[in-house]
């Protein structure tokens, strides 16, 4: 039995024709854990082979199991037909193999519930591995083929071809690919936007490097990051529409303390004549609906691009004014309280809307209050000089 | 007609014992039909039972009736070979390994 399967451990048992153990290596028993007296004599039982080798369980005196590859081949021994099995122990390499399989089942596991779409790559370009979500994502944006995006492809090709068409995202994208791979780079992002007949998309590229028994590639993952993107987006614009209405807030206080100002260089009997708003307060709250109604006009006019002009009802209604001559108090008065009852009606941005439209709207109606007076006033009022 | 008595040892329940099992009830309902009765004895859970009957690796499956009593260790999905070796073929004298 000192041949070279003794040599390299490996258990030898001579059984007879009805599987009883006629003889056993040093390498045998210890498989066993029994001595050679206790083995031979004994029935093992006569073995079956599927394949060249079985994989059997070795039941051991101290209790424990051992799994053993077993082939057998035709021999003879003291001149009879016999048979020769030869038992490996492959347990520790089992039990390897067994804990890389779940190790491997493991990260796969987390490498598919990631929701980032990922992907390695070596340093030529070509796809190693994609995780579930970059083929869900590429499938749900059309890709009926995986292959030319998946396991095989090649990124750094699918890159250039985007370029060539005119894809500049892709240009860059090859770029910084490039600049990590060769080592220039630890790290490359990039956001770019993907939109899709469904709505606009932003996505996050992460290009990180990485080794891997010795062979360089890349890490590539994306994020979509339109929720962010969107959310940013609004805060800004809130923000822009604060400061606007702060603004016009300001602005309309100003006006308000111009119209309360005493008029500059008159007489005491002119500066105590009373408003419009103080001698006719029905006629004001009408004039100044009937300026909430242009101002209505005007939003609509600017909204749904409506050619047709209210320059007509303004003229009308400065005429109106005109008769019952107001002075520009008056008339910011009745605009300021057309414009706050519309602000208090609206939000924020539609409010300030109304401020914009409002501003051309009050100085085209001062205006044809002031050519109203020149034409229909008398000419001592007009031109006192002359 | 013998009605055969047959004890299939095993180490567990893993993949492997349970094809060993499936196998070996579908050779006894085809060739037994209803002339046998089938004892999954596992070494781990009865092994009073494996020291009693000198078992030294699984899965082994034993004879007990008809005698003589026979055993056979190894891979159990080779039907023809299990067959053979429990003597069930017309010809059972022929080559099993």
């Amino acid at each position: 039995m000192g041949d070279s399967t003794e040599a390299n451990g490996e258990g030898i048992v001579i059984l007879s024709q009805d599987g009883i153990i006629l003889q056993v290596n040093t390498a045998a028993e210890v498989l066993f854990n029994r001595p050679a007296e206790q083995l031979i004599g004994h029935e093992l039982g006569y073995p079956v082979v599927a394949g060249g080798y079985s994989e059997i369980e070795l039941v051991r005196a101290n209790g424990q199991v051992a799994l053993v590859e077993m082939r057998v081949e035709q021999t003879e021994w003291d001149g009879r037909l016999s048979l020769l099995a030869v038992l490996r122990d492959v347990t520790e390499q089992r039990r390897i193999t067994q804990q890389l399989n779940q190790a491997k089942r493991f990260n796969e596991a987390i490498f598919n519930a990631l929701s980032s779409h990922i992907a390695v790559i070596n340093q030529t370009g070509e796809i190693v591995a994609v995780n579930q979500a970059w083929e869900t994502f590429a499938i749900e944006n059309g890709v009926c083929d995986l292959k030319n995006v998946g396991v095989g492809s090649n990124y750094f090709e699918v890159c250039r071809r985007a370029a060539r068409l005119g894809d500049e995202w892709a240009a860059r994208a090859l770029l910084g690919l490039q600049t990590v791979l060769s080592g220039q780079e630890s790290v490359f992002e990039l956001e770019y936007p993907c939109h899709h007949p469904g709505g606009q998309r932003w996505f996050l590229m992460r290009a990180t490097s990485f080794a891997s028994d010795g062979w360089p590639g890349l890490v590539v993952v994306h994020v979509d990051i339109t929720e962010q993107k969107l959310t940013i987006r609004q805060e800004v614009e809130q923000e822009m529409v604060a400061d606007l209405a702060q603004q016009r807030r300001l602005e309309l206080s100003a006006l308000e303390t111009l119209t309360r100002l005493e008029p500059l260089g008159r007489g005491e009997e002119m500066a105590v004549l009373p408003t419009l708003r103080e001698r006719m307060p029905e006629r004001f709250a009408e004039l100044s609906a009937q300026c909430a109604r242009l101002l209505d006009l005007a939003i609509q006019k600017r909204t749904f691009d409506i050619r047709q002009s209210v320059s007509g009802e303004i003229q009308a209604l400065a005429e109106y004014l005109g008769l019952l001559k107001v002075g520009p108090r008056d008339v910011m008065e009745i605009y300021l309280d057309a414009l706050k009852s519309r602000i208090n009606e609206n939000n924020v941005k539609k409010s300030n809307v109304y401020i914009e439209e409002g501003r051309v709207l009050v100085l085209e109606l001062m205006g044809y209050i002031l050519a109203f007076y020149r034409n229909y006033l008398p000419p001592v009022i007009r031109n006192p000089v002359s | 007609m013998d009605n055969y008595i047959l004890k299939l040892y095993i180490t567990g329940r893993t993949l492997r014992t349970e094809r060993a099992i499936f196998t070996l009830q579908r050779l006894c309902d085809e060739n037994l039909k209803e002339r046998y009765e089938l004892l999954i004895i596992d070494v781990l859970e009865k092994p009073h039972l494996a020291e009693m009957d000198k078992v030294l690796a699984t899965p082994t499956l034993i004879r007990e009736l008809p005698l003589p009593r026979r055993r056979i260790i190894g891979d159990l999905s080779d039907t023809q070979k299990v067959l053979s070796a429990l003597g069930l073929d017309t010809d059972s004298a022929g080559e099993i390994v």
